[in-house]
């Protein structure tokens, strides 16, 4: 401001130097963790497309929700009862329950999450790809990095709350609302606990954390090396659906080993995923199913390889030195 | 007694083959101090260095007496740096709250150091602009605000006039006055020499990661008074061509001169363009031919003597700025 374009008496830029040091007591840097990951979380919600994807992840729970209200409801109906579907189609009742039940699995049971998580995965693919470059890339790119780390901060804290707001957008698409039907169909059943529900209750969050582990490490790696968003993409692309088609192609059609299907990490994810809920395994040719222990290992070893790759990329920024 | 607010001893810094800050040794107490140099001499390493964002292979750091090795001396510094890669999305003031949190304020606290500090640099009606839509000369004043917010006695400011109008630039200089009076210690690096000798007390000079010179504007003068040079002088047309011919035979002997050039003077005037390998020795001795002679000169002046080319030739030769 020019001191000659001020009106007289009103304030000059000296009135407001008298500093007021803070004299409370500051935070410990792990606060800061969740600094960072609102922070994240922020950048992603503050862009529609995200809002738009994240509703799209949703009609999935929805279809489960409703489902399981359905079922419910068919079932309090009079036996032999033919129930109206839209205005003019009838289905009759004993059908539509199987469909429910047997087909879709909408019972609340160990199948049904399992079958909701695996289903999620291609929405959280989606999200996780544009996410990436918004997350953890735009920082490598543009070189945030000075903004970060000239605070009692280091590069653990930076990387916990990138991580903590990648994972709190998996779970919004994934455990949260697996957690909202499991607690949908005890209301909707007997209200009772017992050793099988809280088994079930906890096999979800369990699910949710192998799905946390295995994806958060490789998209921060993926997105601190690729950087931008259509590279990140073309990756995810690559893990998710190349390398499934590759591995459905190789131990399917061309009769290689079953453990080739272990490059298909969502399918690792999901095998893993489905001991923890236990259920039995669904494939349908036991000659394609990859050993268990191969999964596991492949499951724990990516993670780990992407946060070595993660931290090699973290001491290359020249601020971190 | 109380330590200095920045102290480096040693302090070396390799990036793989390249010598970014050789052995550097400084030690600093309150009020403003610039640091210059061209590119890639070194500045935003020993900045870096200063505030705990890397740390030296070699030396150390310390800030009020605790190294830099201790993630806690970084919230007795603030540190702007030079690019402005913020949060678009982000509003100022959100951004600022932000980085008080990433020092450890809660949330109120944290909203109100932001707002004071985008009071301090001039942007407490931009509270709610987003970062997208600042101007560069906003932007390095979102920068300065970050680093200030928590009130830091040592603030390193990395080209903070960079982009910056005049009319902001000098209310800039009047904060750093301010907070410097109050006992601050402020470190700038700047390619604005004039900036710089206008601001500072000390100037540091850093060449290839060396620090060359520190001192005020004329300790750096007082060290290069016999650099070579060229004076160019002027007087009235009424002095004739003998007389310059009886100066300019003597100038031959003279060990001070190494040549005049009497080609291309102001219009309506006279002048002579001497060029001498030490300047304060040749000052003193035209001082006593020109009061011997009785010849009134209106003008001397060492093109060679601002900062900026004064700083330029410590630097090699090279002049900063693209001008000498």
């Amino acid at each position: 401001m020019n001191e000659s374009l001020r009106e007289p008496g009103s304030p000059t830029l000296g009135d407001f130097l008298e500093y007021r040091p803070f004299h409370g007591k500051l935070r410990r840097p792990s606060y800061a963790i969740w600094a960072i990951g609102r922070t994240g979380l922020g950048l992603l919600f503050r862009r529609k497309l995200f809002w738009g994807l994240y509703l799209m992840g949703l009609i999935l729970f929805f279809l489960y929700f409703f489902g399981q209200y359905l079922l419910v409801w068919a079932g309090s109906q009079d036996f032999g009862q033919s129930i109206r579907i839209g205005p003019f189609a009838r289905i009759p009742r004993k059908e539509l329950i199987d469909t429910l039940r047997t087909m879709l699995k909408m019972d609340g049971s160990p199948t049904m999450f399992h079958n909701f998580f695996q289903t999620q995965g291609s929405i959280v693919m989606v999200l996780f790809a544009l996410a990436g470059a918004q997350l953890v890339g735009n920082d490598f790119r543009f070189r945030s990095f000075p903004f970060y780390f000239s605070k009692p901060i280091g590069p653990l804290h930076y990387l916990l709350g990138k991580g903590l707001a990648a994972a709190v957008l998996l779970n919004l698409l994934t455990t949260i609302p697996a957690l909202l039907l499991f607690f949908q169909a005890w209301f909707l059943g007997d209200w009772s606990w017992s050793m099988e529900k809280i088994r079930l209750l906890f096999s979800i969050l369990g699910y949710g954390a192998v799905l946390t582990w295995g994806l958060v490490p490789l998209l921060l790696a993926s997105a601190s090396g690729l950087t931008r968003t259509i590279p990140i993409a073309m990756f995810w692309i690559f893990c998710f659906l190349f390398l499934r088609g590759i591995s459905e192609g190789l131990v399917d059609r061309l009769g290689y080993a079953a453990n080739w299907k272990t490059i298909d990490l969502w399918n690792d994810l999901g095998m893993v995923g489905s001991r923890i809920l236990g259920i039995a395994d669904e494939a349908k040719n036991r000659n394609t199913k990859p050993e268990f222990m191969v999964v596991l290992a492949i499951v724990t070893v990516i993670p780990l390889l992407s946060l070595a790759y993660l931290r090699m990329r973290l001491s290359k920024v020249e601020v971190l030195r | 007694m109380n330590p200095p607010a920045l102290l480096l001893k040693s302090a070396s810094k390799w990036y793989g083959q390249l010598l970014a800050l050789n052995g550097a040794n400084l030690e600093l107490g309150p009020g403003i101090h610039g640091l210059v140099g061209s590119n890639g001499s070194g500045k935003t390493t020993l900045l870096r260095i200063a505030s705990g964002l890397i740390l030296p292979d070699e030396g150390s750091a310390l800030i009020h007496g605790i190294s830099t090795r201790n993630p806690q001396a970084r919230s007795l510094v603030g540190y702007a740096p030079e690019t402005d890669s913020f949060y678009e999305e982000y509003t100022t003031l959100e951004f600022l709250t932000i980085m008080a949190r990433l020092h450890g304020f809660r949330g109120g606290v944290a909203k109100r150091l932001a707002i004071q500090a985008l009071e301090k640099v001039d942007l407490g009606d931009q509270a709610k602009k987003r970062l997208r839509g600042c101007s560069r000369g906003m932007r390095q004043r979102v920068k300065l605000a970050q680093a200030i917010l928590h009130d830091p006695p040592l603030l390193l400011l990395d080209e903070p006039f960079s982009g910056v109008d005049p009319v902001v630039r000098g209310d800039l200089v009047g904060l750093f006055r301010t907070m410097a009076a109050g006992g601050r210690t402020i470190l700038f690096s700047s390619h604005e020499l004039d900036e710089v000798e206008r601001l500072t007390d000390d100037i540091l000079v850093l060449v290839r990661g060396r620090i060359v010179a520190v001192g005020t504007a004329m300790e750096i003068r007082q060290r290069l008074d016999n650099h070579p040079c060229r004076v160019s002088l002027e007087w009235a047309d009424s002095h004739d061509q003998p007389t310059l011919n009886v100066l300019s035979s003597e100038w031959a002997s003279w060990p001070e001169v190494s040549g005049w050039d009497r080609s291309n003077p102001p219009i309506g005037r006279r002048g002579c363009l001497v060029r001498s390998p030490r300047e304060g020795d040749f000052l003193t001795r035209l001082h006593g031919q020109v009061m011997r002679l009785g010849w009134a000169l209106d003008r001397v002046e060492n093109l060679d003597g601002s900062t900026r080319v004064l700083v330029g030739r410590i630097l090699g030769g090279k002049m900063l700025g693209g001008t000498s």
